[in-house]
């Protein structure tokens, strides 16, 4: 069963198609990029999938059923925007999804909060927007889910910061999850993705095997991108 | 749905800790315009009207610009993202309301009966008596008890709370989900409250009328005995009827409300 | 470890591997990390890990035993085996590059020697 799968996907907004006619599986063990340049339509599909907005057009499936409010016990979705309330704190934060995410670990999430140099008493309204990205990657990655969707998990995270990121990415793929990121910091991701999709102007242009491009054409995902979106 | 209510509490502490403190103020100031009496006793009037005003007006907006904030702001993904289906979240957010109510109810329900008492202890008696004799009468001139007149009202009042609430809450939700505007949407919402507000009296007076409601108000004040009317005579109006008619109307309404945003959360919500 | 990400990464993995075979770092009988821990160790992914044991023990350089881990091949040939061929490949690349500027072979040899001293 294919974690994902997505069936002419569309999204429009007035005349504009920020999605157009995507079909996309997801499998589970694998880690995706969703790659291509700001507006292309990475957010917004992400954000179909996790059912912040309905499609136009099309089908998606959630671990073998159409996709419902249910979907979202097995999926988690970390958005660019900041969304967590003013008025919590960052240990509310995590009481919060340990009352609505079966799947949610407290333990891993005091372990992320301690590494993203956080403190459960801090104010979310008293965060730097560095701290609020951490604090985002910590609650999203505390979960056991099955399919999580990361967008631009690097945004606003500092140098240093990035490869702590990468690294908690890493550790939490495993043959019974799969993991989308998208991101145009793609020379900081190369490493740790196995498929890419690039989507340009909302359409899907290629899906393919990061270490099969590098073997067969000789490039970098980078020097793809660049060919891609030039 | 009792987690999402847990949270809409944490989310509304300060606030509610402040109308708690405007409350007491308020029976405050309403205590000493009744202890000063005379033209005093206006500010305890205003007061006592404020108040009940108060309790039923707070919940009400309270409910409804947090939920409009919650499509409107990026904390509303907070929400969106759980597992909960849209009729979970919107009843945990109208029953919370309703919890909102009857709390501030209750308070006010204590601050009335301690007046009530204090009035006695201040030598309102002449006025108070006066209160009880009407207060038992009028529920026999409608057929019926104190005891039942009083928790007709009370339902009745809660019954019509709820309802706005419900087609508030439908008018954002229909805003937010079918109509794609970008700015102005609570000019919208607010807008279409009122087309939804007018069309449910339009159609609550034609069913009214099929109950016979307009004929027996005519007939009522052509009897001349209605012109005569002393307290302690019977009201030959089945006042009574019409309520229950119209509450039940109204119980028809709040679910329509209340299925309408559930299915619209779950199908077509774009935040 | 830096990449040059217009080649296969895992390839180049087992490179730093084989480095770490020749110079004794890793011995023959050696356990291998997990692929979890080479992933981590590395910054790549748990997929590439897994490819990466896997085309070593095509190459004769490793072998699993189910539920216990992935283990160096034992045989003392292979660790010279390895070396040679590294270094054949290393001589390749910088006889392509030298030559590639015009010197002739003396030219290589009279380079190397004067290293020597």
């Amino acid at each position: 069963m294919d974690y994902v799968a997505t069936h002419n996907l569309t999204k429009r907004f007035s005349q504009n198609r920020a999605v157009d006619d995507a079909n996309i599986t997801l499998e589970k063990g694998k880690v995706y990029g969703l790659l291509g340049p700001n507006g292309s339509g990475k957010s917004t599909f992400m954000k179909m999938v996790a059912g912040l907005f309905h499609p136009s057009k099309g089908k998606i499936e959630v671990m073998g059923d159409p996709l419902s409010y249910r979907s979202k016990e097995y999926v988690s979705f970390m958005t660019t925007e900041q969304y967590f309330y003013d008025y919590m704190t960052v240990g509310m934060v995590g009481r919060f999804h340990r009352d609505f995410y079966a799947d949610f670990d407290p333990n891993t999430y005091e372990e992320l909060i301690g590494e993203m140099q956080l403190s459960m008493d801090m104010k979310v309204k008293s965060l730097s927007s560095g701290m609020t990205a951490k604090l985002k990657i910590a609650a999203t990655m505390a979960r056991d889910a099955k399919v999580f969707m990361l967008d631009e998990p690097l945004n606003g995270i500092d140098l240093v910061a990035r490869d702590a990121i990468l690294s908690a990415i890493i550790r939490k793929a495993d043959p019974d999850n799969c993991i989308l990121i998208s991101s145009h910091l793609i020379d900081a991701m190369e490493n740790i993705l196995d498929d890419v999709i690039f989507i340009k102007e909302g359409q899907i242009v290629i899906c393919g095997n990061a270490e099969n491009i590098r073997e067969e054409r000789g490039k970098s995902i980078v020097d793809l991108y660049k060919e891609v979106f030039a | 749905m009792g987690k999402l209510m847990k949270y809409e509490l944490f989310r509304r502490s300060k606030l509610l800790i402040s109308i708690l403190i405007v409350l007491v103020f308020m029976e405050g100031a309403a205590v000493y315009g009744l202890y000063r009496g005379g033209e005093w006793l206006i500010l305890f009037f205003i007061m006592l009207m404020g108040m009940a005003f108060a309790a039923f007006l707070v919940p009400l907006l309270d409910a409804v610009v947090n939920y409009y904030s919650d499509f409107k702001n990026t904390h509303g993904y907070m929400l969106f993202l759980t597992p909960q289906s849209g009729y979970s979240l919107i009843g945990s957010k109208a029953v919370f309301a309703l919890i909102e109510l009857l709390s501030a109810l209750a308070l006010v329900a204590v601050f009335y009966t301690a007046n009530f008492h204090l009035a006695g202890a201040f030598g309102y008696t002449d006025e108070l008596a006066l209160l009880r004799t009407v207060f038992q009468q009028i529920p026999q001139m409608l057929g019926t008890s104190t005891a039942g007149i009083v928790s007709l009202g009370v339902t009745s009042g809660i019954l019509q709370f709820f309802n706005t609430i419900m087609l508030a809450i439908f008018a954002v939700t229909l805003t937010k989900t079918l109509l794609s505007q970008k700015s102005f949407n609570w000019l919208i919402a607010l807008l279409m409250y009122f087309a939804l507000a007018m069309g449910i009296e339009t159609v609550n007076g034609l069913v009214l009328t099929g109950f016979g409601f307009v004929t027996d108000m005519i007939s009522f004040s052509q009897d001349a005995s209605a012109v005569t009317l002393e307290l302690g005579d019977e009201i030959k109006l089945d006042i009574i009827k019409y309520i229950l008619v119209s509450m039940g109307l109204y119980v028809i309404w709040i679910g329509a409300a209340f299925t309408g945003s559930g299915m619209l959360l779950n199908k077509r919500v774009d935040l | 470890m830096q990449f040059n990400t217009r080649e296969p990464i895992y390839l180049q993995v087992i490179d730093d591997i084989k480095k770490k075979i020749v110079t004794g770092k890793i011995r023959p009988g050696d356990k291998l990390p997990s692929t979890r821990t080479l992933s981590e160790e590395y910054g790549i992914n748990a997929n590439t890990a897994a490819r990466i044991y896997k085309e070593m023990e095509t190459m004769g350089l490793c072998y699993t035993k189910r539920g216990l881990g992935t283990y160096v091949n034992e045989s003392k040939d292979m660790v010279s085996e390895i070396k040679r061929t590294m270094a054949d490949k290393y001589i390749s690349q910088f006889m392509d590059e030298m030559l590639g500027l015009g010197y002739s072979i003396d030219e290589l040899i009279e380079f190397i020697e004067k290293r020597r001293g």
